[in-house]
């Protein structure tokens, strides 16, 4: 038997970024994967983000396979009982500025990440697929030194990483995590929806003009009462010659809800709002999956713990998901490079126990993983719990926010006196909140440029 | 906004609506197992299984229809009784993506 030093339990994002950077430093790598590529049983948005991806690929997108470039988004509250066609409901633009600080592309998760996965192999990584790991192996002592899978091989390793989804059978067997409940998970549904490249071009296009003439999307997110029940969002992420449209639900709510996640993605896709917007598609294929939205960090910095005795727990596994959100592959790969890099060291020093990933932990919190963790689940606890819902919110948009954008357009006709205002009242509500700020932040930078 | 009734969505009715786009890698479909003597007969896997995967006969749940399952363990997670035995399919079998 071939002992590794690290086996890594799925070649997701977060696996094969692990490994492409562990045998960069000169670690013996092996991926198991249970399905027969990497990518192909996966349910995402499939919104990637370019400066996490140059962590592992320095020159990405370079013969990446990507579908779409992403320009930015429109965020809508739609609120009950109103009038939809007569614009009963709030749109919020917003964009991916620079380089540095986004740079989303779509992708087909099923193409991207087994290419993904094989760079990781290119660079000197093992993967073996159609592979699920069923358990552990243990030494005397009962520390982790190696899985088994299905078939009763075993494969021996001086670290294991547990980089095996939301249901994660590694985090369970070391036992640092249970299954999660459903207050901590939310089902996900999703659709390929087929449509024409034009009519897609004609409905998503961003007007930012790229030098090599490509067009660009923007991304479109709904929180609304009729399409999740006040309890989740529907998105529409375009590609090149589909839509992905999806829908997720805490499962919490699904219970106290009248019904289940098909009926809300029946009634998002046929919502007044979004049909126009399909129109001339049809549906190619159907998935769903659960994601995990159990906050890491924790609420009052009790910290789920992502390591043991020769064990990193990454991505989806870890709990990794932006509460806000639901994003999880940013926080996959980042995580997955500390990991590699805590490795290199741990190795170095022939230390593997739980005492030396406590580094782990550590840097992942600091870093843009835990950043994000906090910052989501702070706007989720507003969103729930403070805003008065998404009806509120979608009136304090439409009297508010729509009456800053019309003054964005005609601002010729609007006196300074009344661009004044605006921006008094723009302030005002930007001390109501972090997620407000966020969101009126760009505006008030506009109507502050134009009072110059 | 017309509203779809509930029944569209459950049991015989959505595998109706799913099978012909979902793409499945035949497996034998023994990974998820109930046990009958914890099921309280809720319902919830029946209702939510986003496969439709499951039917109740006499009050209990059974895992009748493999063929559409997501491996999304949105059955386990919601039983309250913890009567579902849950793993993945074996290595190289069960639902893929046929596109994005």
């Amino acid at each position: 038997m071939t002992k590794y030093n690290c086996v890594v339990v799925g070649a997701g994002p977060g696996g094969s970024a692990f490994s492409k950077i562990a045998v960069e430093n000169g670690l013996k790598v092996l991926m198991l994967e249970r399905a027969r590529n990497p990518g192909e049983k996966n349910t995402s948005g499939s919104t990637i983000w370019g400066n996490i991806a140059r962590k592992i690929h320095p020159d990405f997108p370079a013969d990446a396979p990507i579908e779409r470039r992403v320009d930015g988004g429109r965020l809508y509250f739609v609120p009950e009982g109103k009038d939809w066609e007569k614009g009963g409901y709030s749109l919020v633009g917003f964009s991916h500025p620079s380089k540095e600080i986004s740079d989303p592309f779509n992708v087909y998760r099923n193409v991207f990440d087994k290419w993904w996965a094989e760079q990781s192999v290119a660079a000197g990584a093992e993967l073996k697929t159609s592979t699920l790991v069923t358990g552990v192996v243990r030494d005397a002592n009962g520390k982790i030194i190696g899985v088994i899978d299905e078939k009763g091989e075993k494969y021996e390793a001086d670290i294991v990483i547990g980089a095996d989804g939301v249901l994660s059978i590694i985090g369970r067997m070391a036992g640092l995590r249970p299954m999660w409940g459903s207050h901590e998970n939310c089902l996900c549904c999703k659709i390929d929806w087929e449509l024409d490249e034009k009519l897609i071009d004609e409905r998503f296009g961003s007007s930012i003009e790229h030098d090599d003439g490509d067009i660009g999307v923007l991304l479109e997110i709904y929180f609304a009462q009729p399409m999740a029940g006040n309890a989740g969002y529907f998105w529409i992420f375009p590609d090149r010659g589909s839509l992905a449209l999806g829908l997720g639900i805490i499962m919490n709510d699904l219970i106290r809800l009248e019904h289940n996640i098909w009926w809300y993605m029946w009634n998002s896709i046929n919502h007044p709002i979004v049909k126009p917007k399909l129109k001339g598609g049809k549906p190619r294929s159907y998935i769903a999956h659960s994601i995990p939205l159990t906050n890491p960090v924790g609420p009052n910095g009790t910290l789920f713990k992502s390591y043991a005795d020769n064990i990193m727990l990454i991505g989806d596994a870890a709990g990794f998901v932006c509460p806000i959100d639901g994003a999880g592959w940013c926080g996959a790969v980042s995580a997955g490079k500390i990991a590699a890099e805590i490795a290199t060291k741990a190795l170095e020093k022939g230390d593997t126990s739980a005492e030396f990933f406590q580094r782990y932990q550590r840097k992942w919190i600091e870093s843009d993983v835990g950043k994000n963790l906090k910052m989501g689940k702070e706007m989720a606890d507003w969103l729930t719990h403070e805003s008065g819902g998404i009806n509120v919110l979608a009136d304090q948009f439409t009297r508010g926010l729509a009456s800053l954008m019309e003054h964005g357009t005609s601002h010729e006709e609007v006196g300074s006196s009344s661009i004044n205002r605006t921006i008094k009242y723009a302030q005002e509500w930007m001390a109501l909140s972090k997620p407000m700020r966020m969101l009126l932040g760009p505006y008030l930078q506009l109507f502050t440029s134009l009072m110059r | 906004m017309k509203k779809f009734p509930a029944e569209e969505f459950e049991g015989e009715k959505l595998r109706e609506k799913l099978k012909d786009l979902v793409e499945m890698i035949p497996t034998k479909g023994d990974n998820i197992k109930v046990n009958e003597d914890k099921c309280g007969g809720c319902r919830l896997c029946f209702k939510h299984c986003p496969g439709g995967c499951f039917e109740i006969i006499d009050g209990k749940a059974k895992y009748t229809y493999p063929e559409l399952c997501f491996e999304c363990g949105a059955c386990v997670i919601l039983c309250p009784t913890g009567a579902i035995d849950w793993n993945y399919p074996e290595g190289g079998t069960g639902v893929v993506l046929r596109y994005s």
